[in-house]
């Protein structure tokens, strides 16, 4: 392959740079020799951003950073319930029991030591839009704002019977990856897997098609003979089809299309005899529903309900949904469009922008918002056409890895983002292996660190 | 085909990770048993944020009159290349370089390097958004280590 040569020396050209600028660096001015000039006449600007995940670390840490660089006085206060976050991407590899599951928690140590971010271990509860104030989860402490930044993720469209202590989704959150990682650790001989793959729009596209190839190779690798079966409310496998057909082939994968999930049992006081229940709908080319199966029901080992999203709930008891599943905003700012609204931010899975929902875009999204708020608060507009570029990398088997680019860009006839490039690897390799994790590091260095 | 990928991952991550990765893969093969605790698992696998030293880098005061946007699409490098361009782990840096970046986009934006995520992400730049990149990355320096 005469590309991946061409590629060493490219990259082997960037490294050998680095020792030769060392050499040049500290010529140029600092950035703490910038004065801040304070832009409220009693005291710095308020930024309150709620949730540390992708778009609210990246939010609070480029509040600091550029706000010193454009001389301006902010205090980022950054509101979230857990001492650490714990990163759903590569989380799969906790999951087939290929990486310690603290090594994708992340705190907020440096946020506030090294950028000067306040960090409060609450949840928010409530928002005065009109008075500026979040209120905090003992229902009467309030937090003054001049600007709100909301990067809160997703919640679940609730299931017939479904209890996520016992049925996983492990899409969120450390206990439901440390629970759907058990249940697989004890999984029985000749058992059954079942995961839905939710309708889109969802977190990471590929990744469902991924969480069931990889924990089919690592059921088969260890010698579980098990059924697994994919349950999917597409049509068809919504991301690189024949990628993820050949590999459920290759595995043995029961893969089912157009799935209506109908009621989950989620099993006994020990966790045995789960069941799921759902029919097949029948569509026209348009995909409109002209009739359904008779129900079917599948006995399972294990069942990795993915559920069908919604922003998180902050979302709806604030009124930013607009009588939608997600947050409209404007993508030049991700100010919310809702009347009443204004100055109220919304990042990452929450948003209603077309923007695929990834740990990456969350994180340029914020870089997109802080930015335009930085503008207007020195005078300027926001930035006109703003890009927002998304990687994504996971394994598909236990040695094999997939990656996707995306770039999203805003058009100022639709006033919305759209894609304008896109691309799959052309193959899983273990050659991506490596990459992925550099782009991960990377990821999280410039996220969280 | 395969071995020269190969070569380029020995260079381009760290031999003992790649070492310690070929043995939990094994380990994991092995096991028959149910298996609990993350203490059976040695992935060797860490993600240091700290490594980066912010007081060593230094923003020239002259980015402030460049264009709108250089900053932010600059910043879009960032979440792979780091933040101001000071990468982690053994990863292109773009700290400091200019007329390179302008190189290395119209490289990437080649049909030959398709299997490669930089090639998708140079094909979202315009020639005018390149040239804004080309202007920023000049004004950062680093002085710490990596
Ligand atoms: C298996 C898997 C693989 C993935 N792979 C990739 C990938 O390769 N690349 C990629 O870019 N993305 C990937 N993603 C998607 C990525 O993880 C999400 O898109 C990303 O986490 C979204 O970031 P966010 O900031 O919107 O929300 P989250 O990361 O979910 O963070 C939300 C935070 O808000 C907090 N919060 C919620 N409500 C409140 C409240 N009321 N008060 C205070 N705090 C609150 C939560 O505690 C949480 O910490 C993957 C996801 C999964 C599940």
């Amino acid at each position: 392959m005469s590309n991946s040569s061409i590629a060493i020396e490219v990259r082997q050209a960037m490294w050998s740079r680095r020792g030769f600028l060392k050499a040049g660096a500290g010529l140029l001015a600092g950035v703490a020799g910038l004065n801040a000039l304070p832009v409220r006449a009693d005291g710095p600007y308020r930024i309150v951003v709620v949730g540390g995940g992708f778009g609210g670390a990246t939010a609070a840490k480029y509040f600091k950073l550029w706000g010193q660089e454009s001389g301006l006085d902010v205090a980022v206060t950054l509101i979230e319930p857990n001492a650490k976050y714990s990163s759903p991407i590569l989380s799969g590899m906790v999951v087939t029991r290929q990486l310690e599951i603290d090594r994708l928690d992340f705190g907020f140590d440096r946020l506030q030591d090294v950028h000067g971010v306040s960090l409060l271990q609450d949840s928010v509860t409530g928002i005065d839009a009109v008075g500026k104030t979040v209120t905090l989860s003992d229902g009467s402490t309030t937090v003054a704002y001049d600007r709100l930044i909301l990067s809160p993720g997703i919640s679940f469209v609730d299931v017939e019977g479904w209890d996520t202590d016992k049925v996983p989704h492990a899409w969120s959150g450390r206990d439901q990856l440390q629970l759907l990682t058990q249940q697989l650790a004890d999984f029985p001989e000749g058992g059954t897997f079942v995961l839905k793959v939710p309708a889109a729009p969802y977190r990471c596209p590929p990744g469902p098609y991924e969480r069931a190839s990889t924990v089919a190779d690592y059921l088969r690798a260890n010698n579980k003979n098990a059924r697994v079966v994919v349950l999917d409310a597409q049509a068809d496998i919504a991301v690189e089809p024949d990628t993820f057909h050949a590999l459920y082939d290759d595995f043995g994968v029961e893969y089912y299309g157009n799935i209506q999930i109908e009621r989950v049992n989620s099993g006994d006081a020990e966790g045995k005899s789960k069941s799921i229940t759902y029919v097949t709908l029948e569509k026209d080319i348009d995909g409109t529903v002209i009739g359904q199966s008779a129900e079917q029901t599948i006995e399972a080992d294990v069942i990795n309900l993915i559920g069908d999203h919604k922003a998180a709930d902050l979302i709806f008891d604030a009124g930013l949904n607009d009588g939608g599943n997600w947050a409209p905003v404007n993508p030049l700012t991700y100010e919310s469009t809702v009347a009443g609204k204004e100055f109220i931010h919304i990042l990452g899975d929450a948003q209603g922008t077309p923007i695929v929902k990834a740990g990456q875009a969350a994180n340029n999204e914020a870089k997109v918002c802080v930015d335009a708020i930085l503008r207007t608060l020195g005078g300027d507009s926001p930035y006109a056409t703003p890009i927002v570029t998304v990687g994504c990398s996971a394994p598909v088997t236990q040695t094999k890895v997939n990656w996707a680019g995306n770039v999203w860009r805003y058009n100022d006839g639709t006033l919305n983002m759209e894609k304008v490039a896109g691309k799959f690897a052309p193959e899983p390799t273990e050659a991506n292996w490596q990459p992925m994790l550099q782009w991960a590091h990377n990821l999280f260095a410039d996220s969280f660190g | 085909m395969n071995s020269n990928l190969k070569k380029r991952n020995m260079k381009l991550g760290r031999p003992a990770v790649l070492a310690v990765i070929g043995l939990s893969l094994s380990g994991c093969l092995d096991s028959s048993g149910s298996s609990n605790g993350d203490d059976e698992i040695n992935s060797g696998i860490y993600f240091d944020i700290s490594s980066v030293d912010y007081s060593a880098v230094s923003v020239d005061a002259s980015a402030a009159d460049l264009a709108s946007g250089a900053r932010l699409l600059a910043a879009q490098c960032a979440q792979c290349h780091g933040t101001y361009g000071v990468a982690v782990r053994e990863w292109p840096d773009l700290w400091g370089s200019g007329r390179q970046i302008g190189n290395w986009m119209s490289q990437y934006q080649d049909v030959n390097y398709a299997d490669n995520m930089m090639h998708v992400h140079a094909l979202g730049y315009t020639d005018d958004e390149v040239n804004l990149l080309k202007t920023y990355y000049p004004k950062i320096a680093y002085s710490g280590g990596q």
